[in-house]
């Protein structure tokens, strides 16, 4: 028999629904603003004509903004409300409490997504006929999805190794900023070149076997680009390039998996925090 | 049964708890008693499993709570002195959070969380919500939700700290009515009337350290192996007191309240001649009676208000 979590019906539907009830019209104000922005937004992508990169931006920059506010309160609220030992001392297992508290966040992460979808699909319903939109759509979302998972990867171990919501949620936006900002920043400068220009004269190789593929990868590792190709923006900047072109530039993004490495090393790196919060919870609790 | 042998805890150079070792059955009620900073705490979350002792062992019902915590938990209820609730959802909803997680069947659930809220008296607040409450309820919840998966331990650390009168009075019938259904209580705490009125076993610690611990009567008895005995002589006192001062079974006389207290070694034999004997001298006695020792006695006499 399949043991039920309590802990995901609690952050999905108790402790929001008492919330709703007693703010009910702050609720319903957001809610009203909300609406009326995307609505607004949605109008923006079709009269404007919005590239679906761009509007993959869009995307990006919200599920940057809101998916760390999905997890960083996980387990430091435990401690902060005194709370952690009596689930320290039920019968849910290490692997139960984890998982509840990362599927909570794992499932705001796709309602979020299933939300912001349609502005995908409308800006990329207005690329022109060559453009496979579609693998466009499906490989730019995973990616925009994979970095969101890894986000509540880090917030769920952030949340679980400081003890504190304050910091934990400074820590995710001040990594966000880091990271996206001025780690690409940093390698330009420190190497003096172009990232655009590096990746398409690495891009000129022949990738006809697996060899040269994880090659192109391990090098990038090795002359730090991969701190550049790693950027979720910076990713689906290039997959513009990859669907939108023909060339040799193009297939060699094709032939490496650009898109789908990433959203795979982000899983990974996501995987990686999910277990140090594992074995933390093992370990700290006693599980 | 629980059984503790020699359990100790270190941090650092700080030695919290030194090898206490006490055994209890079902239906005792256990007073922990000592002072703030004695290691009340730290021995209590050693038995809730939630800390790792540094040496010492301690089983319950056969089974070791150091080897085998995840065995041991569903055994055990606890109640920390200071905790938190979820917030926003009922009372209902709280137990029925923690019976599913205790694993307790959905069919039998309904009625244990009416059981448990009977007992803990919150049945007409089953539907308020949690944060709603007010402090002694939100005690009495926080026992509610240890008592769910029905425990045969439960550690309540300070359970009064922070009630008014009548809360502490309804906290103290709870527990004696859990020890009758054949619980082991321990309930820890550093004022003495609170626990005096239903503990049928004590321990003293201080300074990490488990003086004494036993059945309530057995400790005063032998504590009283010293006798205080109160004489109210009708003369000036001075007198009487440079004549016990010479006696042999005298350990120390004091004055209180016009009363002279003797700490006499003797028995029962001994206060009859000593008693004789001061008459036969001529010394004109109102009263001349033993003082019995209550808990708080007890507790000054074997603590020197240390903490580790």
């Amino acid at each position: 028999m399949r043991n039920e979590n309590p802990l995901l019906w609690y952050h999905l539907v108790g402790s929001t629904r008492h919330r709703f009830t007693r703010l009910r019209v702050v609720y319903y104000s957001i809610g009203v603003v909300l609406i009326l922005v995307y609505m607004t937004t949605f109008l923006m992508i079709v009269n404007l004509r919005l590239g679906i990169t761009e509007t993959f931006f869009l995307i990006l920059f919200v599920v940057c903004l809101i998916a760390p506010l999905f997890s960083y309160n996980l387990f430091s609220s435990e401690y902060e409300k005194a709370t952690w030992e009596f689930l320290a001392l039920t019968r849910l297992t290490a692997k139960e409490i984890v998982l509840g508290k990362w599927g909570v966040g794992l499932i705001r992460l796709v309602v979020l997504l299933a939300a912001l979808f349609p502005l995908g699909l409308a800006s990329s319903a207005l690329m022109p006929a060559s453009h496979d939109f579609m693998t466009h759509l499906i490989l730019g979302t995973l990616c925009i999805g994979c970095w969101g998972v890894l986000l509540i990867s880090a917030g769920t171990w952030l949340s679980f190794r400081w003890r504190s919501t304050v910091l934990s949620a400074s820590l995710l936006y001040a990594l966000q900023v880091f990271v996206l900002l001025l780690l690409p920043s940093l390698v330009g400068i420190l190497t003096y070149e172009p990232w655009v220009d590096f990746l398409g004269t690495m891009l000129q190789d022949d990738f006809s076997s697996f060899a040269s593929r994880a090659y192109f990868w391990l090098a990038s590792v090795t002359n730090g680009q991969c701190l550049v190709w790693l950027n979720p923006f910076y990713t689906l900047g290039e997959m513009g390039t990859m669907f939108g072109r023909y060339d040799e530039i193009a297939q060699g993004m094709h032939a490496v998996g650009w898109g789908l490495v990433q959203s795979g090393i982000y899983l990974l790196l996501a995987t990686g925090f999910l277990w140090l919060t594992y074995n933390g919870v093992k370990q700290r609790w006693r599980k | 049964m629980l059984d503790v042998q020699n359990l100790r805890k270190e941090f650092g150079d700080l030695v919290a708890v030194k090898d206490i070792s006490f055994q209890l059955v079902p239906g005792d009620v256990f007073g922990f008693i000592g002072p703030n900073g004695a290691g009340k705490t730290t021995t209590i979350k050693m038995l809730a499993t939630l800390l790792e002792p540094t040496s010492g062992t301690a089983t319950l019902n056969g089974i070791d709570i150091v080897k085998y915590p995840e065995e041991v938990r569903p055994l055990l209820g606890y109640m920390p002195d200071f905790f938190g609730l979820y917030e926003g959802i009922t009372v209902r909803e709280y137990l029925e959070f923690f019976a599913a997680a205790y694993r307790i069947p959905k069919s039998q659930r309904e009625q244990i969380i009416d059981n448990v809220l009977m007992l803990t008296d919150l049945t007409v607040k089953k539907d308020a919500y949690v944060e709603t409450l007010s402090r002694g309820m939100q005690q009495r919840l926080c026992l509610a939700k240890s008592l769910v998966h029905d425990p045969l331990l439960l550690l309540l650390d300070e359970p009064a700290s922070g009630l008014d009168p009548r809360a502490r009075i309804e906290i103290k019938e709870l527990i004696r009515e859990l020890g009758a259904m054949g619980k082991i209580v321990l309930v820890s705490s550093h004022i003495l009337p609170e626990l005096a009125d239903f503990c049928n076993k004590i321990g003293i610690i201080e300074k990490g350290e488990l003086l004494v611990w036993g059945a309530v009567e057995e400790i005063v008895k032998q504590l009283q192996a010293n006798r205080l005995i109160a004489i109210r002589p009708l003369d000036e006192p001075e007198k009487i007191i440079q004549r016990l001062e010479r006696e042999s079974l005298v350990h120390g006389v004091d004055l209180r309240d016009g009363s002279v207290v003797v700490h006499f070694a003797g028995g029962l034999e001994e206060q009859a001649e000593l008693l004789s004997a001061l008459v036969r001298d001529g010394y004109r006695i109102a009263s001349f009676h033993e003082e019995a020792l209550d808990l708080e006695d007890v507790f000054m006499q074997i603590t020197k208000g240390e903490v580790s």
